[in-house]
């Protein structure tokens, strides 16, 4: 594009055709700017600001409370577990409680059939060790 | 008619229906025991027999059997055991207020509890707590050359916890069966010969072995606590229970002294540990299925565990009378 100097530029905008354009903008009409539509705007960001609220405040009623009860039986639960852990009960537990229950039965299964104890039926075979509840001998049984 | 009047009859009426409703109730508790049961019980004290009968019992996965030889009269028994037996020689005598035991190859005779009472125990419960198990009766098998009539008495859940056969002319009880929580056979007794009618001389329960040395089942944990180095710690006799055997055992190469104790209503087991051992009453409930509890404690290095079937209360309240010594002397 050829680029015109300053001193140039006067006669150019005196020119016939410029003054044709300068004429036909001052003619147009002068519109006044209207404010409807930004206060339409306006209602509808009011009406969706409404409805955000409502929604926020229906989250805050429900879903917070729900949210800390969660968190508080979480805490419950970590500190409850924390302070009983976890019964596990080792084979030497379990077979002290088996040993219990077996010796009382026994004893009481034996009362109901016969006028020989336990403790009777041992003492006829005397040992110097003491013997195993759990796991008897063969010279135990055979000495029934 | 006023409303007073209706207000009235209703009273009388839901009287009537609430005193009916009490009488059946107590007729069904009744009506629920099997006659044969309640004549075995009416008749258990008056019994006048001899005759042989074949024992079998289990110990976890080892069972045992050997044959009586029984000879009865009202509440005096004794017992023989057949040549060729482990057990022959040896001789029970029984009375209202005793059980001798006598072993002769230590020439001891061991001085212990009636075991008849015992035997009966658990059958007066189920007449007692009719409403707490189910009875079914059919015919039973020929025993011993005798007709019987079978009892099985199941828990509610209708477990079948024993069979009777009883004879239901006399009400003695031929054949026994215990079962364990899965239904297999835990103890058993079964006479093979009986006679009704035997000749029974005056000192046949007369018991008197010269020379041989009395046992009583104190002396018997003295025993067996010096064996196992333990101290003695044992029920007194204000607890209403008697001692009636002890014997030592491990556990896992751990020593334990077990006392067994009895009164007419039933049976109580002392464990005694020499370090702390960690024992769950709730397990030790579930797996006797709600038949007896258990209450553990301390003392120094002691640690004991007291079964039976009461409520647990009971057992903690039985505990305060585990002392050190026998027990005797607190008497």
């Amino acid at each position: 594009m050829k680029q015109s100097h300053p001193e140039n530029i006067e006669p150019e905008l005196n020119s016939t055709s410029q003054q044709f354009v300068a004429r036909v903008v001052s003619a147009l009409p002068d519109d006044q700017p209207s404010m409807a539509w930004r206060s339409g705007l306006n209602e509808q960001l009011l009406i969706v600001a409404a409805k955000r609220r409502k929604r926020s405040r229906l989250i805050a009623w429900t879903l917070r409370p729900a949210l800390g009860l969660g968190l508080a039986s979480a805490v419950m639960v970590a500190m409850v577990t924390s302070r009983t852990p976890s019964r596990i009960v080792s084979k030497h537990e379990a077979s002290v409680e088996g040993l219990v229950v077996a010796e009382h039965q026994q004893s009481s299964d034996l009362a109901q059939v016969s006028w020989v104890d336990r403790s009777s039926l041992e003492s006829t075979e005397p040992s110097p060790k003491p013997r195993s509840t759990v796991n008897w001998s063969e010279l135990d049984t055979e000495s029934l | 008619m006023t409303p007073r009047p209706y207000f009235v009859l209703s009273l009388v009426a839901l009287s009537v229906v609430c005193t009916a409703q009490r009488q059946h109730h107590r007729g069904n508790s009744e009506e629920g025991v099997p006659k044969a049961l309640r004549r075995l019980l009416e008749n258990a004290d008056h019994q006048r027999y001899s005759g042989v009968r074949s024992v079998e019992f289990r110990f976890g996965d080892k069972s045992g059997k050997h044959d009586e030889i029984v000879i009865r009269l009202g509440k005096n028994s004794r017992v023989e055991f057949p040549a060729g037996s482990k057990l022959a020689g040896q001789i029970i005598v029984e009375t209202e207020e005793s059980r001798r035991h006598f072993f002769p190859d230590k020439n001891e005779v061991h001085i212990l509890p009636p075991r008849r009472e015992a035997a009966m125990e658990h059958l007066q419960s189920f007449v007692h707590d009719a409403a707490k198990w189910k009875f079914a009766t059919v015919k039973g098998e020929l025993i011993a050359g005798r007709r019987t009539v079978q009892v099985s008495v199941s828990d509610l859940q209708d477990n079948v916890v024993q069979r009777l056969w009883i004879d239901p002319w006399t009400g003695l009880l031929l054949k026994r069966q215990l079962f364990d929580g899965v239904g297999a056979s835990a103890a058993s007794f079964e006479f093979t010969e009986i006679n009704l009618n035997p000749q029974i001389d005056d000192r046949t329960f007369f018991f008197d072995p010269r020379g041989a040395k009395i046992i009583t089942p104190a002396i018997q944990l003295e025993r067996n606590a010096k064996l196992a180095k333990f101290d003695v710690w044992s029920l007194d006799l204000n607890s209403g229970y008697r001692l009636e055997s002890s014997r030592f055992a491990n556990n896992d190469s751990k020593p334990l002294l077990i006392q067994h104790f009895v009164n007419k209503i039933g049976r109580l087991t002392l464990f005694q540990f020499d370090s702390a051992v960690s024992v769950d009453g709730d397990i030790v409930r579930k797996m006797a299925r709600g038949d007896f509890q258990s209450h553990k404690w301390t003392n120094g290095k002691w640690t004991f565990v007291l079964v039976g079937s009461m409520d647990k209360s009971v057992l903690e309240r039985l505990s305060r009378h585990v002392i050190p010594g026998t027990g005797e002397a607190s008497d």
